[in-house]
């Protein structure tokens, strides 16, 4: 009865929280800006998605191409040629805005040995030099391939034999925007929750601490780790509403997210992690400035942790979870089993305490 | 202020940090940032190792599966029974078969396309990696052409948003262009003609590559400018935008460091004494402020060294406009705020709001004018072997320097009444702030009239802020919406600069001088910040709708009579949220009829 009364004293004091509808409108802000990025990152691999807002075709200046470079530059259909017959002549025709960037090639003496550099000047600030690289990429690669060719035969017998594998796939830039939204944005979005919440903790905490009230709830029979596991609670209580909340936002959006029961749980077992880490670091370190340091600094490690580590991170599982590709329970009862000597940890820090408080 | 006061406040705090920080601490905060530092190195060099795609593979391909193991995006199922009838239910998202040749089949859903690119991808890597393993003398045979990027400064143009042919401002901005720099003169001053690339040279960059792939080391962008084929992205800076941004983090740490400490004062009652001492708001806020802010300044240029290997000043010259700006916002917060809670959301509002505001721009560097809105923008050019050129650095770092001002105005005028009513609600203390702030500033008309141009310096910041996030919106819609919130956040900041005077009652019976007063202001601080030159976003519609045009006299009289009418608005209905509604919604028509309608 204690636990559930304390419960209800936080989870009221958060409901008259204006201010927690500032962190909602910090996740939409950080998804839209995530959905921004998807756009700059569709640009970054396929360029069509910025063909459509700044005219279909650019121009390019060519000095110096052989035969076999030109009839590759011809193949995309989207660069218009004209040849100039020395860079001073292309450079007049790039600043009267006639190319949009030049291509120089040069050779050295030797046909063979010697690398082919080619020089591509392209208007700073300026997406249609975006546009000129992106649409070269193809067709440098392939001219690199020819030029290899000619030079297969200096080369040891097992690379030839790499070199020489051929797939009938093409690249087409689609895997950047399908794993930035597997990745990234969805983890990221259905595990803001959880790091807020371990936010809230120490807030809820080290408020007490300063404010001096926490030596009246000590006082009280309610002991400290009650005290703690109520705040705990609390914070706990909002996450799966903000995680479910994004799963929904996000189908509307089409994107599909398969596994949504054990994302849900995998969340909230983040969040109990976290929660209880930010309960021993608060315990440990008191003032909340402290506190804070110290949990966002474990936070960016353990993101960047959970970028090496694959399904076994909250990152990672999350990842591979929404895309269907992935189903095991591993890694929730693996997040799990952690928040047991987690809170063990914790109990015997809050008892050490609530010792060391009665005895001052 | 007083320098004196300034420089005892900022050793207090020291010592006080100091002795905040145990040695356990410390350790902690040591060991947690150098794991980080590790671990940011690693990330970067290593390939993904989450599994996106699940390959199913019928027969054997030495090549394929050594390209498939290498990558870590793929599953790789071999054999697998009835292997079509899984790629149908989407549980496989591409089927190999080897026999003769290789087939691959895949679906029309989005994560097999996916994973198709994905195993191209693969594929062409594995075949880079290989080459990588070539002897000293067969470099040339194996990486056979280098490319070289260049970059141009052209006559400026907006892509998106070029104004109409023929239209007034148009005109002026081509005209202003060609009385620059001739484009015959920039060819005479100009660019050396391309060289052809010695063997030895390729050799030495070939090295960089493979150190630089292979291992964790040495994270330097600059070299990317000579680079191979595979390697040869459309210049979007994701790498240095990073780096930017893991520079920039000390700045989010210290400013809850700075709010924290002043929330402190608060709460354990030693401010009242501060106050109550010879020493002022300014001194005990601004002295405070000087430790946070050299102590950011160090970690940033200290990170930056550590990352690039070699001490570059000018990062953290770059960042102070940044972080003074998000210090003067943090102080704000802790004023604002009633409870570490309070204080923590508003912090973590803010400060995802701004550094999304920061990085979002400088993706875009090489590629759009909205890049040149933000100082990391400065920052990723400099990490891609860039100059940094004083002027460009004035006119970016100007209206944070001017905003950070003005915020840290305000905060200070409200510093007091937060100690001594720390319940009161926030409307009211923002009120009060822009109240002391005027007494302070004498009181009387020229008063008026510099806050009045502080809100457009305000403003000007928020709107460069709705261009960010509206940007890449679909044309018409991203500036209707520009349009509809520059009217109403101006016309909001000037009620809030009004509603501050209007505190005192004797000053109700003035409402058309102080209305006008406001509103002339605001005009005079618009101007200001167009003849700052900032002229990089000009000719573009979105500045038009930002900044009024050639129509001096029209835009004065405009901000005059919406001052006048909300100065009396507030007066009568005591409501906020109307007067901004109804002095906005007339700003709004203004600015259409002015544009001559939406396209």
């Amino acid at each position: 009865m204690r636990e559930i009364a304390l419960l209800r004293k936080e989870l009221r004091g958060l409901a008259k929280e204006k201010t927690l509808l500032l962190t909602v409108v910090v996740q939409l802000l950080i998804a839209s800006f995530s959905a921004l990025l998807v756009t700059g990152i569709i640009s970054y691999t396929s360029p069509e998605a910025l063909g459509e807002v700044a005219g279909e075709k650019v121009a390019l200046g060519v000095v110096d191409a052989d035969a076999v470079l030109l009839e590759l530059l011809k193949t995309e259909g989207r660069l218009e040629l004209s040849s100039y017959p020395g860079f001073q002549e292309a450079l007049e025709a790039f600043y009267a805005g006639d190319v949009d960037g030049i291509l120089v090639v040069s050779r050295g003496e030797d046909m063979v040995s010697d690398p082919v550099k080619i020089d591509l000047y392209l208007p700073s600030n300026d997406i249609r030099g975006t546009l000129v690289a992106a649409y070269l990429k193809q067709p440098l690669e392939d001219y690199e391939e020819v030029l290899r060719r000619e030079r297969l035969r200096f080369l040891p017998e097992q690379m030839r034999e790499v070199l020489g594998y051929e797939l009938p796939v093409r690249e087409s830039g689609r895997s950047a925007y399908f794993e930035f939204v597997y990745g990234v944005l969805i983890p990221l979005l259905l595990l803001a929750p959880a790091f807020i919440a371990g936010g809230l903790v120490i807030d809820l905490f080290t408020e007490e601490v300063e404010k001096k009230t926490l030596q009246l709830l000590l006082a009280s029979p309610a002991g400290l780790l009650r005290v703690l596991r109520a705040k705990m609670l609390a914070a706990l209580a909002v996450v799966p509403i903000q995680a479910v909340l994004w799963m929904r936002l996000l189908e509307f959006n089409g994107i599909n997210i398969e596994n949504e029961l054990l994302l849900l749980l995998i969340s909230m077992s983040v969040a109990l992690m976290l929660v209880i880490s930010a309960g021993i670091i608060a315990i440990a370190a008191r003032r909340r400035s402290r506190a804070h340091l110290l949990y966002s600094l474990m936070l960016i490690n353990f993101f960047l942790a959970g970028m090496q580590l694959g399904e076994v991170s909250p990152l990672g599982a999350t990842a591979a979870l929404a895309t269907g590709r992935f189903h095991s329970t591993t890694p929730l009862v693996l997040f799990l089993l952690l928040s047991v000597p987690l809170y063990l940890l914790l109990a015997r820090l809050a008892s050490r305490a609530s010792t060391g408080a009665t005895a001052a | 202020m007083n320098l004196g006061n300034l420089i005892t406040v900022s050793r207090w705090e020291l010592r006080r940090s100091r002795g905040r920080l145990s040695a356990g601490v410390v350790l902690a905060v040591l060991l947690l940032s150098t794991s980080l530092l590790l671990l940011f190195l690693t990330s970067l060099n290593s390939p993904s190792r989450v599994v996106f795609y699940s390959v199913g593979i019928q027969g054997e391909d030495s090549i394929l599966s050594g390209a498939l193991e290498y990558d870590g995006r793929f599953r790789v199922e071999r054999y697998p029974g009835d292997a079509q009838r899984l790629l149908m239910e989407g549980r496989l998202d591409l089927l190999i078969r080897i026999s003769d040749g290789v087939s691959v089949l895949y679906t029309p859903e989005e994560s097999s396309l996916a994973a198709l690119d994905a195993l191209a991808q693969a594929i062409s890597i594995y075949k880079t990696l290989t080459l990588f393993a070539v002897e000293a003398e067969q470099v040339n045979y194996a990486f056979p052409l280098w490319i070289q990027t260049h970059y141009l400064k052209r006559e400026w143009e907006f892509q998106y948003f070029t104004l109409p042919e023929g239209s007034e401002d148009a005109e002026d901005t081509r005209a202003g262009a060609s009385n620059g720099e001739s484009p015959a003169g920039k060819i005479a001053g100009g660019e050396t003609p391309p060289e052809a690339l010695p063997s030895s040279e390729a050799e030495k960059l070939l090295n960089s590559y493979r150190r630089s792939w292979l291992d964790m080391s040495g994270i330097t962008t600059e070299e990317a400018r000579i680079t191979l084929p595979t390697l040869f992205t459309p210049p979007l800076p994701f790498k240095s935008v990073l780096l930017a941004f893991i520079v920039a983090l000390p700045i989010y740490l210290f400013s809850q460091f700075y709010s924290a400490s002043m929330l402190e004062e608060r709460n354990h009652r030693r401010a009242e004494l501060l106050l109550s001492s010879p020493l002022s708001a300014g001194d005990v806020v601004a002295g405070r402020m000087l430790v946070y802010l050299c102590l950011s300044l160090t970690a940033i240029a200290g990170t930056a060294a550590i990352l690039r290997r070699r001490l570059e000043p000018e990062v953290a010259l770059i960042l102070l406009p940044v972080v003074f700006l998000f210090l003067s916002l943090s102080l704000l917060a802790s004023v604002l705020s009633r409870s570490y809670r309070e204080n923590s959301f508003i912090l973590i509002f803010l400060s995802v709001t701004l550094f999304s505001f920061l990085f979002f721009p400088a993706m875009f560097v090489n590629v759009h004018a909205v890049s040149t809105i933000s100082p990391v923008s400065l920052l990723v050019e400099v990490f891609e072997g860039g100059e940094l050129e004083f002027g460009d650095y004035l006119l970016v770092a100007f209206p944070f320097f001017a905003a950070g001002s003005v915020v840290f105005l305000l905060a200070t005028g409200m510093f007091a009444d937060s100690v001594l009513f720390p319940q009161k609600p926030i409307s009211h203390r923002l009120i009060y702030g822009v109240w002391t702030l005027w007494s302070r500033l004498g009181g009387g008309k020229p008063a008026l009239v510099l806050l009045g141009a502080a809100a457009a310096v305000l403003a000007y910041l928020l709107e460069l802020g709705y261009i960010v996030a509206l940007f890449q919106l679909p044309f018409p819609l991203s500036l209707q919406l520009l349009l509809v919130l520059a009217a109403f956040s101006e016309e909001a900041l000037k009620a809030g600069v009004i509603a501050g005077v209007l505190r005192n009652p004797l000053n109700r019976s003035r409402v058309v001088l102080i209305g006008a007063l406001c509103g002339t202001g605001f005009f005079l601080g618009e101007k200001l910040i167009a003849f700052s030159a900032l002229a990089k976003l000009s000719g573009s519609l979105f500045w038009s709708a930002i900044l009024p045009g050639e129509r001096i006299f029209g835009a004065l009289l405009l901000q005059a009579a919406l001052g006048i009418l909300a100065a009396r608005v507030l007066v009568r209905s005591r409501s906020f949220v109307l007067t901004v509604a109804l002095t906005g919604s007339l700003h709004l028509l203004y600015n259409l009829i002015i544009l001559g309608g939406v396209p």
